[in-house]
């Protein structure tokens, strides 16, 4: 049986059938295969998934920041009824900013070190959204257009919305001399200036500490809220995915295996990559913790046959390497990629309990391939 | 009752800023910090990231000079040693560091790797060879790895091949520097088993440092809290957690994003700490939480409070002190939680 998406009324992202491959000298390296996700208006959507399993490498495709060649592209992005993929290239830079924002990953690497804080957002609030020019007409704007201290002001109330603590001297100092966690806000504040009616975040203040990193978690829930957008968040924490979000994919080697409402992702995880996440987090109320999941994610090079996950499945049998396991839908939002629920299979149920079982006893026969 | 294998007494460490002309004061890194380690056991050290945890350990490896204190290892002072003498204490503490992949020679095969300590400590070739191979295998690699290059390694084996290198002169004490945290969960639970395997083989004694406290919680025997240079909190893992007593660890710990309601239940609510962690050039007087404590008093802007014993534990907050004022909200809280953590016990 095969399932569409989950039909959301109207949602702001549409993706499907997204498969994006390199050229490389090792071969084509098929990194993101047939990818389907949507996200409805004023919804948090998080893509969960380890290091590797092609989270950044969706996002990428869809704002367009990915070369081709030697990257390869196909499947269609609808974006408010527009697919993006046919728009002429001017169209959809200018629609980058304006109407997808994007916060990426390491604050600290991802502003200009060579100019002021303050200088960037203003260019980000005077300029975003227009299509690139020359650097005659930048000049000619930069320095004798009249909204120059228009766009300064809106800067500088978007990093107060933010909760930058000393505004007027973020905006004069250089990235250098804020702290991580103002870096992340200052990109916040970059990636919300034009108002985008979706804001994708890779992996926000992972890099921070705990204590910084909840504060911009509540603080980009607050501003959803305030301004009813939508945002795509790529994380590899289960933790921040469960605080923030509606909905949850789950992507392991490039295809999304599981997807789910937050509630059904964590009280009856289906997929054993999703249980053996779930189970391989350190708990802070016990000390109880299973012993991980074995090896790691494929080589896109050569992936192995059928389902992706199979070397590393505990309950993973022949029937996992012949086929691409069918899609199954448990709820209008649920569902999973796994053979073990198809109506025909012999073999058991993944339960969390018992995959919890299973990885622990495999970490004692044989921990040579982690 | 055998002296314990590494005591850390009243340790300071502070680096001088600027030069001829530059009288700002010294950056105050670790700021009378002492603990303990028991041979065989394992102390957690917690904090952000700045309060000083990874200078500890780099004290104690002699990678930085002490400013004041003691280091004692087997009873034996080591803050003010020679580097000849720092050589022959190297082979009895190696340290494993953060990021596995800028740690390995990108030059070197994992054989030739694992051989440098070997061939520091003069161990004769035949011998090296055989000892390399039983090092991987010891952390669950196999020889396949022998003649491979490190960009040819996944985070999780590299870190493998670190872990390898710091036990291959057969140390008594391993420093571990947030050895997980570049890794995934499914590779750290993994990484962490290992550890926990080594340990039990080896009789290793670790001080693992880490910001995240869910791992500490499964993983050391004791817990020290740190923040500004200073232990805030210290006391047997179990019992930090259970009862945290301290707003800094009541806060960190509320902080964690977690994975299902009884997890969300065991935080504490509401503990939340304000702003970001002040630079140790420019320590707060009095308590040095107190600008971003949420139960601060005036006393708490005056004087530094001492390290005050609740129980087992060691909290450094004026609220456990005798006569303490203006802190019945935070008792409020502490006495409720006493409650239903006893209500709760039996699962």
């Amino acid at each position: 049986m095969t399932v569409t998406e989950p039909v959301l009324d109207d949602p702001i992202l549409e993706v499907s059938d997204l498969s994006v491959g390199f050229e490389g000298f090792d071969g084509y390296a098929d990194v993101v295969n047939g990818v389907n996700l949507s996200v409805g208006r004023s919804e948090i959507v998080s893509i969960v998934g380890e290091t590797g399993c092609g989270k950044s490498v969706t996002t990428k495709a869809i704002t367009g920041l990915l070369d081709q060649p030697p990257a390869r592209v196909s499947g269609t992005v609808t974006f408010d009824g527009t697919d993006l993929f046919s728009l002429p290239q001017k169209e959809r830079v200018s629609l980058n900013g304006n109407g997808i924002g994007m916060v990426s990953q390491d604050p600290m690497s991802s502003l200009n070190p060579v100019f002021e804080l303050g200088e960037q957002l203003t260019d980000t609030a005077q300029f975003g959204g227009k299509s690139p020019s020359g650097p005659l007409s930048y000049v000619r704007r930069r320095y004798f257009g009249e909204d120059r201290s228009d766009a300064y002001q809106r800067a500088l109330d978007t990093l107060k919305q933010v909760q930058m603590p000393n505004p007027e001297g973020a905006m004069k100092s250089y990235p250098n001399e804020l702290s991580g966690g103002m870096c992340q806000r200052a990109l916040i504040a970059q990636a919300l200036l034009n108002e985008p009616d979706l804001l994708i975040a890779d992996e926000p203040g992972t890099a921070l500490d705990v204590t910084i990193h909840d504060k911009i978690l509540s603080l980009l829930s607050d501003i959803i809220a305030e301004r009813n957008m939508s945002i795509l968040m790529i994380t590899h924490n289960l933790g921040v995915a469960r605080e923030l979000s509606d909905r949850i994919y789950i992507m392991y080697g490039g295809r999304i295996v599981e997807s789910g409402t937050t509630t059904e992702i964590f009280e009856h995880p289906k997929h054993p990559y999703t249980q053996g996440l779930l189970a391989s987090i350190p708990r802070l109320s016990s000390d109880s913790m299973s012993d991980g999941i074995d090896g790691s994610v494929p080589e896109y090079v050569d992936p192995p046959d059928g389902c992706r996950f199979h070397p590393r499945c505990p309950y993973a049998d022949e029937s996992c390497q012949s086929q691409q396991p069918p899609k199954k839908a448990f709820s209008k939002t649920a569902s999973t990629e796994c053979v073990r629920y198809a109506s025909d299979d012999p073999g058991p149920e993944p339960t969390m309990t018992e995959t919890r079982r299973r990885l622990n006893e495999t970490a004692i026969s044989g921990a040579d391939s982690t | 009752m055998t002296p314990p294998l590494l005591a850390v007494e009243d340790l300071q460490k502070h680096f001088n800023t600027g030069g001829w002309f530059d009288n700002r004061p010294p950056v105050r890194a670790v700021d009378g910090v002492s603990f303990e380690v028991g041979q065989g056991t394992t102390l957690g050290l917690i904090g952000e990231s700045g309060s000083g945890k990874s200078t500890i350990a780099k004290c104690i490896i002699g990678i930085h000079q002490v400013t004041d204190g003691q280091i004692r290892f087997r009873g034996r002072d080591i803050s003010a040693q020679t580097p000849e003498d720092f050589e022959r204490i190297r082979s009895e503490m190696q340290m494993v560091f953060q990021d596995p992949t800028s740690c390995l020679n990108p030059r070197r095969t994992i054989q030739k790797t694992l051989q440098v300590p070997l061939k520091a400590n003069d161990v004769p070739e035949q011998e090296r060879i055989r000892r390399v191979n039983e090092l991987l295998e010891l952390v669950g690699l196999n020889e396949e790895y022998l003649h491979k290059y490190p960009h040819e390694l996944s985070g999780g084996q590299k870190q493998r091949v670190n872990i390898a290198r710091a036990v291959a002169v057969e140390p008594s004490l391993l420093l571990l520097d947030e050895p997980t945290s570049a890794l995934d969960v499914s590779v750290q639970a993994k990484i962490i088993s290992l550890l926990e395997d080594l340990q039990s083989e080896l009789g290793l004694t670790y001080l693992f440092i880490t910001h995240d406290l869910s791992l500490i919680r499964n993983f050391a025997d004791e817990t020290a809290v740190m923040y500004l240079g200073e232990i805030q909190e210290y006391g047997d893992t179990d019992q930090v957690f259970e009862q945290p007593r301290h707003p800094y660890t009541r806060a960190l710990m509320s902080a964690i994003p977690v994975t299902d309601k009884r997890e969300q239940a065991y935080k504490p609510a509401d503990a939340n700490v304000d702003g970001e962690i002040p630079s140790p050039q420019d320590v707060p007087r009095g308590c040095r939480l107190h600008p971003r404590c949420p139960h601060s008093t005036e006393a708490c802007t005056k004087r530094r409070p001492d390290l005050i014993e609740v129980d087992s534990a060691a909290v450094r907050c004026f609220a456990y002190e005798d006569g303490a004022s203006g802190f019945e909200e935070l008792h409020d809280t502490l006495k409720a939680r006493a409650t239903v953590s006893d209500g709760g016990e039996s699962d």
